[in-house]
């Protein structure tokens, strides 16, 4: 087991410094030169000459060569330094602690709705299947994986939002200034996140229980004269969990894609929208942050998840 | 059979006792990532330090203009939000219109862009010595509680100085503090434009800044979060991004001013929500509009709303490189002929847009009545077209941002028309920016420039050495360089003495076909029914917010 | 999770040729929602063949006198606001949807299929480099992935499909990789080898219809994917260049104008769900109808 755990390990390393190479030469392709954006938007009704972007350049390290710029990076990172935003004038990590607060929180949220509404729903189209019940959870999966986010979003605002009047339209408070008004606004945001994950764990969930139902042991339960309940939680849904957790794994890369869309459309400050508009602002230096920070959470939990099953499941460990 | 049974049953008894692990470990993992993220967020969420916290304002029922209750505070949403505070060196546009309530300037256009003063009482310049000399207010305080006098107005544009952000700085030799309230520069050159160039500087106050830190880096760091002004309000929250709180500032120069005794300002990027926002009655005003459609949707439902200009939309053309296709006049010409720009403003804007026909908008002083050289003539164009060596037009291509998106595909259509067939190139900020004001286009680019109130437009967008369009792609005629350098001459006082200067530039821009005009936008301030603000109708770089109050609602 | 994706497509001995056509013909279509998916393929398919003889106006053509226009019998679907005819453009979106799905499948199908045989055939440090670097693309998000790509190459429908086949190739290299480490244990290949016989060819051989029935139900399950990426790209405002007519853009477009035309984003919204759904329920059909194994893992 240790011996996997290593393996496992050493890999992620491995995985790691490729996500970093990737991170910063793609980013070094950008056709834009950041600092003549800061200096056109900055530029009101001042000029600006153009010591000035060498100065600038200088500043922010750009004069070195690209291997010198990635060591530094690296270095940096190592040191949790992610670099100062061109265009905030701010250091990226504080950037980013405002922001991926909101979004965990945001995230969260949705990943645990998702996944518990989600198998419950599958749970009980499976049991009830081809009763009402069925009829109405499965037609709505089907909805839900296939309804583009930002669709989701407008018409909840639309109806829930501007209709109906039940709930703020947009923005974000910390739940430790006002728990109340938190709550109520993520509402919206939390359930076009999560509705995804939902319809995918419910789909999964009723797929594989009636998968496993179909088993001879499933059958020789009913037969040892075992309740429905007994039968259902103990020994069928136990089993139908497993494919389900790997879509959860997938799911937090869902989730951090979507809060882009969500972020933007409900005005949470984020840092899917923080990513967003360092894109449009060629704000490489954030958008690098972001993007590696994302990759090594989606990374370590992949990681879990893998070295879980390796300890779980002995096949693994030597496949 | 049986033996299968039981096989896959103690199979599943396994599976069973797996899944539980795993489930355990998935949580675990989960929760220690979710820690993570806990711990850093159960750290108090930094709000950009505030600067020391105004007294807490007197309680005392005032009464306001027409004899209202006022006070309150007033909740905007607006989709720009600022970035840099209290730092003028590192402001963009939209810091220091966001900033204006906070940081004043010396003097303010008026609507029709005359200078009013602000900070100085009145200025004059002086063209045979060659200086501009300010006469500052007496009697006004920073919100740290120290003077505005000639001192902090010198030590303000020495900043801009140093750091190449005055307009015109390069001009300036050197800052004379005559006495406690007169300040006179010594300049090498002197134009009706050095008042508006050096009088729309904001100031902060030194002593704030100089004690902010032992390095001038602390002090700028400091600064940016920290704004530090002589304006009606003073900054007491701001959440990048998100949301910004202004505290009315007890101590204003202007007697019983502001009305108000707070504003909130909350950054909704997105116009549909912006716009529904105010439907739902979740906001007074949203500010800095352009999304026309909605806006006139929200008037249809009984809101208000400010119209004022907003963006001078044209077509330039790289037709400095007499390889191009766009050196010829004919081409360029042609191409003007083509473009029905009033039908083209009306669908855009809904009747809000002004089609243009020459390179000022009605609105704008330099305006040349009834000048319009080339009105839509699709005929005229192929004709040109053919005169110039194209009787079977040409393919060339249109540089545009997603913002132009509309008017790219229309202007692609009319072009289509007379035979040009036009490849979009849509290019993201970066590149846009890039090409604009660095490095140049190719063929064509659909670009749009602020507008002022006053004359100086002309020069910051086509003049001798613009702000904008610097690249030196678009061709000026020498008579048309030549009007705009006479324009400035030290012997006009204001733009208005200059103005025939001005429009014969405008004429001159115009039978060069320098670029295409096409037309102006309208931005505004929606606002509900019991909001009085003036705000917008001032051009939009203006913000009067000391005056702008609420009815009991 | 790489490895678990070997141990499901372990080579398996094929069934009889004969019975097989049928029985996936039998288990394909027994279901009511895959039959209605692969209808709505077949209209989707059909409409972007015939979309000129489909729709009513030019969907580039504008028209100033018509901008904005409500839904009516000239226009059922109403305009927008250059006064270009909904339903046309709609139409003509079918285009761009099946031409972003099919290219950067295809795309991605090619690069990934190519790199998991090589990963597999080379085995060791060639696997190690090639299925690493396969496990860092995976480790962005799609829609980021695609974001940063799009953005650093600007926009346009190239760069979009770029963009989205780059963000797709890990998944075709995993599960070629992994079919192919599984036939190459094999008996018989190892036999051929050892007679000489060229075992790149043998391989490719095995490989190919033994990998197909995954690739083939991942490659539907991404089409929808694609395109509500596609859509996602376009609201953000990275997309489809203009005048082409894409629905994610249209819907981006029509948005501005909900509370008047809310047809204008709700119609290409609804063209996007439906064939999403297509796609998904297709899948479905295939996954079950030949490789019932893959459940959970596609």
């Amino acid at each position: 087991m240790t011996t996997y755990i290593i393996r496992r390990l050493i890999q992620a390393l491995f995985v790691l410094i490729l996500v970093t190479l990737i991170v910063f030469f793609v980013m070094r392709l950008l056709p834009g030169d950041p600092l003549i954006i800061y200096i056109a938007q900055s530029a009101e009704v001042q000029a600006m000459p153009p010591e000035m972007l060498d100065k600038l350049r200088a500043e922010f390290g750009l004069d070195k060569p690209v291997m010198v710029q990635y060591a530094n990076w690296m270095a940096g990172i190592s040191q949790g330094d992610f670099g100062t935003s061109i265009f905030y004038r701010e250091k990226v990590g504080r950037l980013m602690m405002e922001r991926f607060p909101v979004t965990a929180h945001l995230g969260l949220l949705s990943l645990i709705i998702g996944a518990v509404l989600g198998v419950i729903a599958g749970l009980l189209a499976a049991v009830r299947r081809g009763e009402w019940l069925d009829k109405v959870i499965t037609p709505l999966t089907y909805i839900g994986i296939c309804i583009p986010v930002f669709f989701a979003g407008i018409l909840m605002i639309y109806v829930f939002g501007l209709k109906l009047g039940w709930l703020p339209i947009s923005g974000y408070t910390s739940p430790f200034d006002d728990f109340w008004l938190s709550t109520r606004q993520l509402v919206m945001p939390v359930i076009c996140l999560a509705i995804f994950g939902l319809a995918a764990n419910a789909r999964q969930m009723r797929s594989s229980m009636l998968e496993v139902t179909r088993q001879d042991y499933i059958r020789t339960a009913w037969a040892k004269g075992l309740s429905e309940r007994m039968v259902i939680i103990k020994h069928a849904m136990k089993n139908s969990l497993i494919p389900v957790i790997t879509l959860m794994g997938l799911g937090v890369g869902i989730i951090f894609g979507g809060s882009v869309l969500v972020e933007l459309i409900f005005a949470i400050p984020g840092v899917g929208r923080l990513m967003v508009s360092s894109i449009f602002g060629q704000d490489y230096v954030v958008v690098q942050a972001i993007t590696f920070v994302i990759a090594v959470i989606i990374l370590v939990v992949n990681l879990a998840v893998d070295i879980s099953y390796g300890w779980l499941d002995p096949r693994i460990r030597y496949g | 059979m049986s033996k299968q049974a039981t096989k896959s049953e103690r199979e599943s008894v396994k599976e069973v006792k797996l899944t539980m692990k795993k489930l355990l470990l998935i949580a675990l993992s989960v929760i220690l990532i979710s820690a993570l993220f806990i711990g850093s967020c159960a750290e108090p969420e930094k709000p950009a330090p505030t600067p020391a916290p105004a007294p807490a304002p007197a309680p005392e029922p005032k009464t306001g203009p027409e004899g209202q209750e006022y006070g309150g505070t007033m909740k905007f949403v607006r989709g720009q939000f600022p970035k840099v505070l209290g730092y003028p060196p590192e402001f963009a546009p939209g810091d220091s219109i966001a900033m204006l309530p906070v940081l004043e300037r010396l003097a303010e256009w008026d609507e029709k862009g005359i200078m009013i003063p602000v900070l100085a009482e009145s200025w004059e310049t002086d063209p045979v010595n060659k200086t501009v000399t300010w006469h500052l207010r007496e009697g006004v305080q920073f919100h740290d509680g120290t003077d505005w006098n000639a001192e902090a107005c010198r030590w303000n544009f020495q900043m801009g100085i140093d750091t190449a952000r005055l307009t015109d700085g390069q001009f300036v030799e050197s800052l004379e503090v005559i006495d406690e309230y007169t300040i006179v520069m010594h300049v090498t050159f002197v134009s009706w434009m050095s008042i508006e160039n050096f009088g729309l500087m904001v100031s902060i106050s030194p002593t704030a800044f100089e004690n902010a830190g032992a390095t001038d880096e602390e002090r700028i760091e400091w600064a940016r979060m920290n704004p530090v002004g002589t304006g009606p309000f003073t900054v007491a929250v701001f959440q990048r991004d998100d949301f910004l709180r202004y505290e009315k500032n007890d101590n204003y120069w202007q007697e019983g001013m502001p009305y108000l005794d707070a504003m909130e300002v909350r950054f909704i990027p997105d116009t549909m929500v912006a716009a529904a926002t105010m439907e739902a009655g979740e906001a007074d005003v949203w500010t800095d509009a352009s999304a026309i459609q909605m806006m006139l949707d929200l008037e249809e439902k009984g809101l208000d709303i400010n119209w004022g200009p907003g963006m001078f939309y044209l077509l330039a053309f790289n037709s400095s490189d007499p390889e191009s296709i766009f050196y010829d006049q004919k081409v360029r010409a042609a191409i003007e002929y083509a473009i029905n720009r009033p039908a083209l403003a009306e669908m855009l804007g809904y009747g809000q847009y002004e089609p243009l026909h020459q390179m000022a908008s009605s609105i704008w002083p330099g305006y040349v009545e009834g000048y319009d050289p080339r009105p839509y003539n699709p005929d005229k164009a192929r004709e040109l077209l053919a005169e110039a060596g194209y009787p079977d037009g040409f393919k060339t291509t249109m540089m545009l941002t997603e913002m132009g998106m509309d008017t790219g595909s229309a202007i692609q259509a009319y072009l289509g028309e007379v035979g040009i067939e036009v490849d979009l190139d849509v290019a993201d900020m970066g590149r846009y920016f890039g090409s604009v004001f660095g490095i140049g286009w190719d063929d064509m680019v659909l670009t749009a420039s602020g507008i002022n109130p006053s004359a100086t437009d002309l020069f910051i967008h086509f003049g001798p050495s613009p702000m904008t369009f610097r690249t030196g792609n678009i061709w000026k005629s020498d008579e048309y360089l030549k009007l705009c350098e006479e324009a400035l001459d030290s012997k006009y006082a204001d733009a208005y003495e200059a103005i025939d200067k001005i429009r014969a530039a405008i004429r001159q821009g115009g039978e060069d076909a320098m670029i295409v005009p096409l037309y102006r936008t309208s931005s505004g301030q929606v606002m509900q029914t019991y909001v009085h603000s003036d705000y917008q109708l001032i051009h939009g770089i203006m913000w009067f917010s000391y005056d702008d109050w609420m009815e009991e609602h | 999770m790489a490895e678990k994706s070997n141990n499901i497509t372990e080579f398996q001995e094929a069934p009889p040729r004969v019975s097989e056509w049928r029985r996936f013909r039998r288990v394909f279509l027994s279901r009511g929602v895959v039959v209605f998916g692969l209808i709505i393929l077949l209209l989707l398919l059909l409409t972007a063949v015939f979309a000129t003889w489909l729709a009513p106006y030019d969907p580039y053509k504008l028209s100033t006198a018509k901008s904005l226009v409500q839904p009516n019998w000239e226009h059922p679907l109403g305009s927008d606001i250059l006064g270009r005819d909904t339903l046309s453009r709609l139409i003509y979106g079918s285009r761009t949807a099946l031409m972003v799905g099919f290219i950067s499948v295809g795309i991605a199908s090619v690069f990934g299929i190519t790199l998991g045989v090589i990963a597999g055939y080379f085995g060791g440090f060639i696997n190690m480099i090639i299925m690493r670097a396969m496990d860092a693309l995976l480790c962005f998000p799609m829609l980021i992935l695609a974001l940063v790509v799009a953005s650093v190459l600007g926009g346009g429908i190239q760069n979009v499909i770029i963009a989205l086949s780059i963000a797709t190739i890990p998944g075709y290299a995993r599960v070629t990789c992994g079919v192919t480490l599984s036939i190459r244990e094999n008996d018989y290949i190892m036999a051929g080898r050892a007679m000489g016989a060229s075992d790149l060819r043998t391989m490719l051989g095995h490989i190919l219809p033994n990998a197909f029935p995954p690739l083939i139900v991942l490659m539907t399950m991404q089409l929808g994917n694609l395109i509500l990426a596609e859509a996602g790209l376009s609201f953000i405002g990275i997309g489809i260049e203009p005048p082409g007519a894409a629905w994610g853009a249209m819907v981006s477009d029509g948005y501005q104008y909900l509370l008047r035309n809310p047809v204008l984003s709700f119609a290409p919204c609804l063209a996007i769900m439906l064939v999403v759904f297509a796609f998904n329920m297709v899948g479905d059909g295939l996954r079950d109808a030949l490789d019932p194994r893959l459940r959970g893992l596609l």
